[in-house]
């Protein structure tokens, strides 16, 4: 661990070679990070303030929770309430507003919803539970994924037929790549717009900032697409704000030198292959396919389906369950929001009718949102 | 939820199971991901599951992005202070 004064001396240090590299590149630019993480250390650091005048880092579909649609959420709860089920989910899908209500509300309507730590209490759950069917709320990245596909083995070899799994699994890079065919690196008017208003909606995006934990299962090199297709540099980071700086402050200088390419400022955790195993178990039982992102719609092999041979746990087939692409609550932003588009500051309904205590849209829910994460530290920023 | 934290790896167990040291709480988690992981060492956790191997230089930096004091100050069997 680095001594705090050599820290904060080295901090001082990126901050100066950063704003030096942001006057050379003579123009506004906007990084996106793709990571309710980084979202959260970013403002908890109070990063934004230090950042350079002329940089602007978005927070871009990186929440689990905030991309989930809402015909997806609908699902879930819909499927909460049958009979004779036990819904099992992560904590942080709990509150979040379906059409009919949150699983939360379901619960306290009478559904058995659990709240699970790991895939593998879903499994446990079914093979003490005989008699109900256990359906797992499979959501999140690449990080979680591979977790997914254990449990579905695992079930698989214990041969419990009263498991399945509701898949609403995303891959992170199609939905960066969506973004950024949107996107005019060095334009100032191509970024992810269309609507929403903001002050940021004039923004295109320069580069991304690469979600430091997908990347430990997906490896650096996952995202040459971006660079490949798009030609917008990607940097690996961690989540010590001095990690954050120094991958902000080396987008900048990509930016700077005209000269897009993956680097990975984060090698203590994430290496160019990633996790070789669990990228093995996530293709054994899962294969690319289209899915729906809250505010980018359906993006192909942007999501995950089960493969043939474990077609018996899919849940949706199991109850007859078809998810409709189902409106955002009225006046709700969070589609803008997670696109870049307007910031949390701009919904009309924020820290007014929308707070963490009684959030309406998904970005107020989650802890990992961006609208959570500003109205607890985004104070004097307005 | 994509949110993974250091722990410290008290013991192996059967089936591809862990005991770790998640800052003080003993916790069970899988290893299937990760299945050369080794009582002692750092790993990452995420979601129950060991999803990368940590040198122990790096858990002091991650700890402190989360915002957590550092465990790996606190010693050895500290798995005992579960709480």
């Amino acid at each position: 661990m680095l001594p705090q004064q050599f820290k904060r001396e080295h901090m001082a240090q990126v901050l100066e070679g950063w704003r030096a590299a942001a006057a050379q590149v003579a123009r506004p630019v906007a990084f996106m990070e793709v990571c309710g993480t980084h979202t959260v250390a970013a403002w908890r650091s109070g990063l934004h303030s230090l950042m350079p005048v002329t940089v602007t880092l978005l927070s871009g579909p990186g929440c689990p929770v905030c991309v989930t649609s809402q015909g997806d959420i609908d699902g879930m709860v819909e499927l909460a309430g049958r009979s004779g089920v036990t819904f099992c989910s992560y904590g942080d899908m709990l509150r979040v507003p379906g059409k009919k209500g949150s699983l939360e509300q379901a619960r306290s309507a009478g559904a058995d919803v659990r709240v699970v730590y790991s895939a593998l209490d879903a499994v446990g759950l079914a093979a003490r539970q005989p008699r109900r069917q256990v359906v797992f709320a499979a959501v999140g990245f690449e990080t979680t994924a591979p977790a997914s596909a254990v449990a579905i083995q695992e079930a698989q070899r214990q041969g419990l037929t009263n498991f399945s799994v509701l898949v609403s699994h995303k891959r992170i890079v199609p939905a960066m790549l969506a973004i950024s065919s949107g996107a005019s690196p060095g334009g100032s008017s191509g970024g992810p717009s269309g609507g929403g208003g903001g002050g940021l909606a004039q923004v295109g995006i320069d580069g991304f900032l690469c979600p430091g934990h997908v990347a430990v299962i997906v490896g650096a090199k996952a995202f040459a697409p971006v660079v490949e297709e798009c030609g917008l540099p990607c940097v690996v980071a961690g989540f010590e704000p001095l990690q954050m700086a120094q991958g902000l402050a080396r987008l900048t200088e990509l930016v700077r030198d005209k000269s897009p390419v993956v680097e990975n400022l984060y090698p203590q955790a994430v290496t160019e292959e990633g996790n070789a195993r669990a990228l093995e178990l996530m293709d054994e039982v899962f294969c690319p396919a289209p899915a729906r992102w809250r505010a980018l719609g359906a993006i192909a092999d942007s999501g995950l389906g089960l493969r043939r041979e474990y077609q018996d746990f899919d849940a949706a087939a199991r109850f007859g369950l078809h998810p409709e692409e189902a409106p955002e609550p009225v006046g709700c932003r969070c589609g803008d929001v997670i696109m870049g588009r307007c910031r949390p500051v701009d919904c009309a309904m924020f820290g007014g009718a929308c707070t963490p205590v009684h959030p309406i849209g998904p970005c107020m829910v989650s802890s990992e949102g961006s609208c959570q994460a500003w109205f607890k530290y985004g104070e004097g920023l307005h | 939820m994509c949110l993974a934290i250091p722990a410290k790896v008290v013991r192996l167990e059967d089936e591809g199971l862990a005991v770790v040291d998640l800052h003080g709480a003993s916790l069970r988690v899988c290893t299937a991901l990760a299945p050369e992981t080794e009582a002692g060492e750092w790993v990452l956790v995420h979601a129950g599951f060991v999803i990368q191997r940590l040198a122990e230089a790096e858990v002091a930096e991650i700890w402190e992005a989360l915002g957590q004091s550092d465990p790996s100050e606190r010693g050895e069997g500290s798995a005992a202070a579960a709480n």
